[in-house]
Order: C-alpha cells, then sequence, then structure tokens
C-alpha cells in the first residue's frame, strides 16, 4: 500500500510536470488567491479609512465644543443660536457613531461590506439614525457590485472547485480512454486502493494549495494573530469545501465514463452549484418574499414622525413617564425653555419607539426571506459556504443586523441621558457632556456560524459518497455484463 | 456546400440526445425565468403603485404646514421597473428604489434589495440576460468542443477534405449550426416576452420593441462569436480533451475572473472619495461657500439687502412678501450648485470607471455583452443615473414651488407679521419618471457595440484565413 502510494505521488509529479495546462492551472490558481487577498486588503484599508475620518469628524466636533465649555461660552461668536449647555446642541456635538469595525478576516470575505452602510451618526435628535444609514452602493458605482466581489472567499468558494475539476477530471478515465485501465488493474494489487489514491492525490494538492493561501491571507492580514480562533473556522470550513468538492467529483468519476464525459458531468455539477441553483434559489425567494418599497418605513420616518412632532405631547407623556419609572414630571411649570425640550424629548422617544418596532419588523422579514433561501441549503453549497465565511468575517447580514441593533441601543442610550440631564433642568456641564461620548460603539461582529451550514455539507459529502458506492456497483455490474473496461 | 454541412451537423445535433436535452434545459430555464420575472415585475408594480398611493394620502392629509414645512415634511419617489427588467435585471437589485424628496438636503436613493439581502444576492440573477450571456456560452462551448477534433479523431475530417469539401466550408457550416441553435432560444425568449405582455394586457411600445430587438441581436451576435472561437478550438487543438479545457477555461477566465478584476481595478484606478469625505465636503461648501470666501450668513445679507432694494423698502417688516421664502429658495439654488459640483465630480469618476470595463471589453466580448444587455433593458447605470437626475428635478421644482408659496401665499400684517394664507398641497403633482429612448443606451454604450463587432470580425476571420495550420489528421484517444 505504501509502495503504492509513493508509486502513484511519483506517477502525479511525472503527470503534472508534462501537463503545462494543470501546472498553470495551480499558479493561476496562487495568483488569484494572492490577488484576491491583495484585494481585501485593500477594500479593508478603504473602510479603516473611513473609520478615521469618522473618528476625526467626531474628535473635531467635541474638541470645538470643549473649548466652548473651557471659555465659559455656550457657543461659537457667529452662530449666537448654538447653546452646547441644551441637550439639543450637546446631542449634536457630542458627536459619536456607531460603527461596525473590520474583523481582520474581513479582508478574506468582503461579503456584503461594500454594499451596505458600515456607520451611523449617534443621535437622538436627528431623526431614525439606524435608517440614516446611507446607501454606499447608490452613491457609487453599482456595476461594480454587479460584478462582483474578487476576494478569497470567492476564490475558494467558486475557482478552487475548478482547479480541482482541471487536476480530476482525468484521473482513471484517461486510462480508459487510452484503452490501458484493464492493464492498470492487473498489475495492480488492490484497484480500489489504486483509485482511491488517485481520486485522492489531487485533492490533498488543492488542500495544500487552499492552505498556504489560508495560512498567507491569515499572516497578511493579521487575522492568525488577532483572531485565531475565527481564522481557524475559516480554514478549518475552506479546507471541509475541498473535501466536499473532492467527494462530489469522485462521485463523478466513479461512473466510469470518458474523460470528456466526466469533464461534462463536473463542470455541469460546478455551473449547477455556483451558479444556476443560487441564482434560481435568489429567484424563487424574491418573488415569494418581495422586498418591495418599503412603505412601512418611509411611513414612520416621515407621516408618523410628523404625527408625533405636531402633534398633543399629552398623547405620548403618559406612556414616557410610565417606561421611566425614575423620572416624574415637574413638580413647578418649567421655563419655556425648559418645557419645549422636555416636550421635545417626549416626542423623540415616541418616534423612537416607532423606529424600534419598525426595525424589529424589518429584521424579522430578513430574518424569514434567509429562513426561506436556507431551505435550500442541502442543495446550495457554493452559497452556504461563502455565506458561513462572511459570518465569521463580520460581513454577512446577520452581522448587519447586529450593527443595526448596536446602532439603535447606541441611540436609546443617548436619549435616556439626555432625558436624564433634561429632567434636572438645569444647564449641562463639561462633566455631563463628556459622558455622552460612551454613546459611542465600535465592534467588531464577526461570529462563528450556527450548526446548520455544517450539517448541511456533510450531509451533501454522505450523499456524494452513497452516490460514488452505488456508481462503482453499477460501473462494475456493467463491467461484468458487457466485459468492456 | 455550407448550407449542406450546415444541415448535416443539425442532423448529428439531434441525433445527439444529451445535446438536445441540454438545449431544451436551457429553453424551459429561459422562458421560466421570463415567466418569474414576469411575476415579480407585476407584483413591484402592484407594490409601487401601493407605496405612491400611501404616500399621496399622506401629503394630501397635511394639516397646518407652513410651505416651507411641508417642503421640509417631503414627498417620496419611487422608482419604475423597467418593462425590460424582466429580461435583465442589471444594477438595479444593487441600487434604492425610493427617494426622500425634501428641502435642504438631497437625498440619494436608499432601500435597494441588496440591502435587505444576504449575500446571495451577489451570486448572479436568474434571468435571461445571465443565462444568454453566461450559461449558453457555456452550453455552446459543451457542444462545439468536439465538433472537429471528433471528426478529426474518427477520421471524418480527412475523408471530407479528401472529397474536395474545404476545411473553411466545414468550419462555416458546423458554426452556423450552432448559432442556429443559439438563435432558437433567443428567439423563443423574444416571442415568450412579447406573448407574457400582450397577456398582461400592456403591449410594448415602439421603443421598447426596438429594445428588444437590440436585446436579442446584441446577444445573438456573442453568441455567434463564442460558437466561432468555439469551433475554430476544437480544429486547431490536437484533440477534444483540450479543446474542452481551453474552452472552459476561456470561459471562466473571460465572464467570471476578468470581470470581477476589472471592476476592482476600474475603482483603484479612478477611486471614489470616500462618503464620509463626500458629505464633509458638501456640507462644507454649502455653509461655507463653494469658492470658500463667500459663506451662508454673507449670502443671506447680500440676498437680504436686495429684496429691500427691489421692493423699495428699509425693513423686512415693511415688505409685501415673505422674506424668509425667498431666502429659503436662494439657499436652496446655491446648495442645487453645490449639488450639481459634487455629483458631476462623482458620476464623472464613476463615468472613468465604466469606461475602463468598456475599454477591457475590446479584449473580453463578454463585458461587451452584458453592457448591452443592460443598456438595451434600461436597467444599466446610466439609466439608473437618469433617475436619480430626474428625482432630484422634481425635488427642485417642488422645494421651489413651495418657496414662492411661502413667499407670496399670503399678506403682511399692520403689525408687520406675515399672515399665511392656507394652501391645498394637493394640488401639487407626484413625480413621473420619463424613460429614455433607445438612442440613450446607444449613445453610452457604443464602445460595447464596436467591441462586439471588432470581435465578430476577428474570430470569422480566424474562420475565413486561420485554417492554415489545422490539422487534418490527428491522433486518435
Amino acid at each position: 500500500m505504501i509502495a503504492l502510494f509513493f508509486n502513484l505521488v511519483r506517477f502525479e509529479i511525472q503527470r503534472l510536470g508534462r501537463s503545462p495546462m494543470r501546472l498553470a492551472a495551480m499558479v493561476v490558481f496562487l495568483l488569484c488567491g494572492f490577488y484576491a487577498i491583495s484585494s481585501g486588503l485593500h477594500h479593508v484599508n478603504d473602510w479603516q479609512e473611513t473609520l478615521k475620518e469618522l473618528s476625526q469628524r467626531d474628535d473635531s466636533r467635541r474638541t470645538e465644543a470643549i473649548g466652548w465649555f473651557d471659555d465659559q461660552v455656550s457657543g461659537p461668536d457667529d452662530r449666537d443660536w448654538i447653546d452646547v449647555t441644551t441637550i439639543r446642541y450637546a446631542d449634536r456635538y457630542a458627536s459619536a457613531h456607531a460603527v461596525m469595525e473590520p474583523e481582520p478576516l474581513a479582508a478574506l470575505a468582503i461579503g456584503l461590506s461594500d454594499i451596505r452602510s458600515t456607520w451611523a451618526v449617534v443621535s437622538a435628535t436627528m431623526g431614525a439614525e439606524p435608517f440614516r444609514t446611507s446607501d454606499p452602493s447608490t452613491l457609487g458605482n453599482a456595476e461594480k457590485l454587479l460584478s462582483g466581489n474578487f476576494d478569497l472567499a470567492f476564490v475558494l468558494a467558486y475557482l478552487m472547485p475548478l482547479l480541482l475539476l482541471v487536476l480530476m477530471f482525468d484521473v482513471s478515465s484517461m486510462e480508459r480512454d487510452l484503452g490501458i485501465l484493464r492493464t492498470v488493474r492487473t498489475q495492480t494489487a488492490s484497484p480500489k486502493a489504486w483509485w482511491l489514491l488517485r481520486v485522492s492525490l489531487p485533492i490533498l494538492v488543492v488542500l495544500i494549495l487552499v492552505g498556504t493561501l489560508l495560512v498567507v491571507g491569515g499572516i497578511w492580514t493579521g487575522a492568525l494573530e488577532e483572531s485565531f480562533e475565527l481564522w481557524k473556522t475559516f480554514s478549518l470550513a475552506s479546507l471541509g469545501y475541498v473535501l466536499l468538492w473532492g467527494l462530489l467529483y469522485a462521485a463523478v468519476l466513479s461512473a466510469g465514463t470518458g474523460s470528456s464525459t466526466a469533464a461534462l458531468w463536473m463542470v455541469g455539477l460546478w455551473i449547477s452549484f455556483c451558479v444556476l441553483v443560487p441564482a434560481a434559489v435568489r429567484q424563487v425567494v424574491s418573488s415569494l418574499q418581495p422586498n418591495l418599497y418599503a412603505s412601512e418605513l418611509t411611513t414612520v420616518l416621515r407621516a408618523e414622525r410628523y404625527e408625533i412632532l405636531l402633534g398633543e405631547v399629552e398623547t405620548y407623556a403618559p406612556g414616557f413617564y410610565a417606561a421611566r419609572p425614575q423620572i416624574s414630571p415637574p413638580a413647578e411649570a418649567p421655563d419655556r425653555a425648559n418645557q419645549s425640550s422636555m416636550d421635545r424629548m417626549i416626542r423623540e422617544a415616541a418616534f423612537f419607539d416607532e423606529v424600534a418596532l419598525v426595525s424589529a419588523k424589518t429584521a424579522k422579514r430578513e430574518a424569514v426571506r434567509e429562513g426561506a433561501v436556507s431551505l435550500f441549503g442541502w442543495i446550495n453549497p457554493a452559497y452556504v459556504f461563502q455565506n458561513s465565511l462572511c459570518v465569521l468575517a463580520g460581513t454577512e447580514s446577520v452581522n448587519f443586523r447586529a450593527h443595526r441593533n448596536d446602532i439603535l441601543a447606541a441611540v436609546q442610550k443617548r436619549l435616556e441621558s439626555l432625558i436624564t440631564l433634561q429632567w434636572k433642568m438645569e444647564p449641562i456641564e463639561k462633566p455631563a457632556f463628556e459622558t455622552l461620548f460612551a454613546h459611542e460603539n465600535w465592534r467588531r461582529h464577526g461570529k462563528t456560524p450556527q450548526q446548520t451550514p455544517l450539517i448541511q455539507g456533510a450531509s451533501l459529502g454522505v450523499v456524494a459518497i452513497f452516490m460514488t458506492a452505488l456508481l462503482s456497483r453499477n460501473k462494475r455490474a456493467r463491467e461484468r455484463k458487457t466485459g468492456v473496461v | 456546400m455550407i448550407i449542406k454541412l450546415l444541415l448535416m451537423e443539425l442532423r448529428s445535433i439531434r441525433s445527439d440526445g444529451r445535446l438536445l436535452a441540454l438545449v431544451a434545459l436551457a429553453l424551459a430555464t429561459l422562458i421560466l425565468s421570463t415567466w418569474i420575472g414576469a411575476e415579480s415585475q407585476s407584483r413591484a408594480k402592484t407594490g409601487r403603485a401601493a407605496a405612491m398611493e400611501l404616500s399621496r394620502q399622506q401629503w394630501e392629509a397635511i394639516d397646518g404646514l407652513s410651505a416651507h414645512g411641508v417642503g421640509h415634511y417631503g414627498s417620496y419617489v419611487y422608482k419604475p421597473s423597467s418593462p425590460l427588467s424582466t429580461l435583465d435585471s442589471g444594477v438595479m437589485p444593487f441600487t434604492g428604489k425610493v427617494v426622500r424628496v425634501e428641502a435642504h438636503v438631497q437625498n440619494p436613493p436608499s432601500h435597494s434589495d441588496a440591502g435587505s439581502w444576504s449575500s446571495l444576492i451577489r451570486l448572479g440573477a436568474f434571468d435571461a440576460g445571465t443565462i444568454l450571456s453566461l450559461l449558453v456560452p457555456l452550453l455552446l462551448a459543451f457542444s462545439a468542443f468536439s465538433s472537429v477534433s471528433r471528426d478529426r479523431e474518427t477520421g471524418l475530417l480527412r475523408v471530407l477534405v479528401a472529397q474536395g469539401v474545404s476545411l473553411r466550408s466545414i468550419l462555416w457550416g458546423k458554426s452556423l449550426a450552432y448559432w442556429f441553435l443559439s438563435l432558437l432560444l433567443v428567439g423563443a425568449l423574444m416571442v415568450s416576452h412579447v406573448v407574457i405582455d400582450q397577456l398582461s394586457g400592456e403591449p410594448l411600445t415602439t421603443d421598447m420593441k426596438t429594445r428588444l430587438l437590440l436585446f436579442g441581436s446584441s446577444h445573438s451576435l456573442y453568441l455567434l462569436i463564442v460558437v466561432l472561437l468555439s469551433v475554430w478550438i476544437s480544429a486547431r487543438v490536437a484533440d477534444s480533451r483540450s479543446a474542452l479545457m481551453i474552452l472552459t477555461i476561456g470561459w471562466l477566465v473571460t465572464s467570471v475572473v476578468l470581470p470581477r478584476i476589472t471592476a476592482e481595478f476600474s475603482s483603484q484606478l479612478f477611486p471614489l472619495k470616500s462618503q464620509v469625505t463626500f458629505e464633509d465636503e458638501m456640507a462644507d461648501d454649502r455653509s461655507k461657500g463653494l469658492d470658500g470666501h463667500n459663506p451662508r450668513d454673507e449670502r443671506r445679507n447680500v440676498v437680504r439687502q436686495e429684496v429691500l432694494e427691489e421692493y423699495g423698502v428699509e425693513k423686512v417688516s415693511d415688505l409685501p412678501v415673505n422674506l424668509g421664502g425667498i431666502l429659503m429658495q436662494k439657499d436652496e439654488e446655491y446648495g442645487n450648485q453645490v449639488w450639481d459640483v459634487h455629483f458631476g465630480r462623482r458620476h464623472e469618476t464613476v463615468r472613468k470607471q465604466i469606461g475602463v470595463v468598456q475599454a477591457v471589453s475590446f479584449l473580453d466580448p463578454f463585458l461587451a455583452a452584458r453592457g448591452l444587455s443592460m443598456a438595451f433593458a434600461g436597467t444599466d447605470q446610466f439609466h439608473d443615473a437618469q433617475f436619480q437626475r430626474q428625482a432630484e428635478n422634481y425635488r427642485r421644482d417642488l422645494i421651489r414651488v413651495l418657496n414662492d408659496l411661502d413667499a407670496k401665499a399670503g399678506t403682511r400684517q399692520e403689525n408687520g407679521r406675515w399672515n399665511r394664507e392656507k394652501i391645498d398641497y394637493a394640488t401639487l403633482s407626484d413625480f413621473e419618471f420619463k424613460p429614455q429612448s433607445v438612442d440613450f443606451a446607444l449613445e453610452h454604450r457604443w464602445p460595447e457595440a464596436v467591441s462586439l463587432l471588432i470581435w465578430l470580425i476577428f474570430s470569422a476571420g480566424l474562420l475565413q484565413i486561420g485554417t492554415g495550420r489545422i490539422p487534418i489528421v490527428g491522433g486518435s484517444r
């Protein structure tokens, strides 16, 4: 067995040496991988640059306001209406953002991070900030988004199966094409072991290449150092995915066809799993769960907001106080400015409740749609794999939902702080102003995906093994019947 | 002779059950995608109508707001989908569908499909454009990879040449046979689309029919290029297996890898400013002035002085108009200039990025076919930019009318206070999108059209003059 293994390794090395196309495919794959990592890093650098700009924006505003406190003035000389000791302007000048920071792995799996916004302003008086996150796709080049990312996740999910195809399509089928399979079988102690080893060697080569890319990616992005556990899961998932495709191709080879037919079947599998099934699932699910014109949200942002802002404050006051037992209506009638600010905060609180409600509904709708997509996960391995990598890298929709929750939580904290300050009915002092900075929320969102993708991938692998056994049996029966190998 | 060879190849194709099954599958997929697309579009249309109706009701229910307050309340503009977007959704899933139109602020479209989907949205669409430009070429390559090499391996090619049939005629006959298959697919798709439109009670306009025709023609042209190259490679390469590998790798590079790399490269060559910088610069220009020396307060004082002089009064309280409305409109006009400068730059950068892709389409006909497909379906970046432009124009008109009402709809009381009239805002009309004609698509996508023609000449030239080194006899495997 060991001798057979070494003989086969020597044979495969010779075959590779004599096949420039295979060697070229491996080199091109590695180059694509390196380019993908560098391209992903470029994207993450841009992302971090944006965060730096946000940080500078925050610093600049805060410093300006702190300067007014230090100079014991309420605002700039040329804009006398600005009074940073009131909640409205304190909210504006205690500038803070809820930010989705990139995981190091985000450079390897960009996911939706170039489509969705990764930051939002934390403010309790400037409208529905969780939904004010601008749409980078609309401000950018949508044709670029249409073309898709060239990140390592793409290379692994889509190009790796093709490399495996190039290396595997004529394993044993070449011998069949050349008419020497019978000779090979008679000269080999165990034809089964010969077949298994020949099928395993290309898989091993691809595992080594993928492993190289993962290690290089891990070092280059810093993931190996900063988030080893996530990188480990990322790597294991990638290696598992290689094995899955190896099993699928082995099933094709076990049917015992010629190399052209085997290649056709393999390409057919690739197209089905990497192009047709994902596109069809998207079409079917979007037809069943259409994403229309967000009327619910637009109604809250405009009609309901105005209804609350222009309505009678008494309508919202009971609910406001009931939800905040620590404060109570002022015993004495406050002055006009304070009364106006208190009314404003009662209204903003009522509006925030509406925003939280619609946000929850939107998140639920998204989750239901993803649940529908997940039902097809058993036959959608490329998407399931890509999705898992993006979840680990913190760039998938589930991570963005967590980010939106963070924004909501940050805005709510800001709202409650401002309410507490307002109900003291005193001008805001510098220390109180500085406490508002704490509402910024900068966080990474990478996490280990649920078990479902693993189960779905493993199930497909089991099906592939079963098919391999079944097709091998059929092949042997056919060979016995016809005598043709 | 070419016709005879074409018929012979078609007979051979007819006898290949595997190939017929693939063609039937492609046909079914195309028709299914058109049908599902039409269903989705019908739902989207109903959804848009409902959203517009709701928005209108909310608009008409406005009570107690000044004209400028109504400007802040704003309106919503909903992007309609092109009737041919069922054939190619293009960039539409990635761009916003709703624009909040309000005073002082130029909001970009929001609520894109991509904004509420998982990364599945990146894995391609199941529409006719994708199927025709991505899958059918692969199907044709799979069908044609052994068209000549198989004949060479079986010795048929030698027999045909020995009988005096020119190699050129053989290659043309085979190519036209495979192209005929693809024409069947494209033709069936177009007929099914027209039928579905007729059944839905909304027949296509002349412009849409022209677009549909050009959509089908551009795809047919691309498929002809694919067929010619596939047949030539099958003839030029020693054996079927190598031909299959070359065609598969060629497809992968041109249809999957190069488009992504080109998109990345174009954005690195002509980078867009980050959103934060973009917003901050716009805000700066709006408050400090485009030249940095004409701040908002100074601009307001100049306008104030001009209005006072125009009406020959010394105090604002003596003006027969509401100065606030005039100031708001002047500020709005200044904001429009700022928007034009900044968005103009941004659109110019995007245009340059697309220009890079158009240049690369001379190396990769897939990019040319995809660009034309989106353009004729009315779903490319240029068409989308028109929606943004029209929405912005509507915003400017609406806010100007509201500011005019704010300035003039009222009377000055004796105590100098401005007394506003009650205004019926229901008389203000909703946004109406004016679709672009097919000329617009051709005007912006001529590089892709030229690229396809050059590719056609090149691939036809290969068959016409590149047959010299094609082996007639080859080793059988």
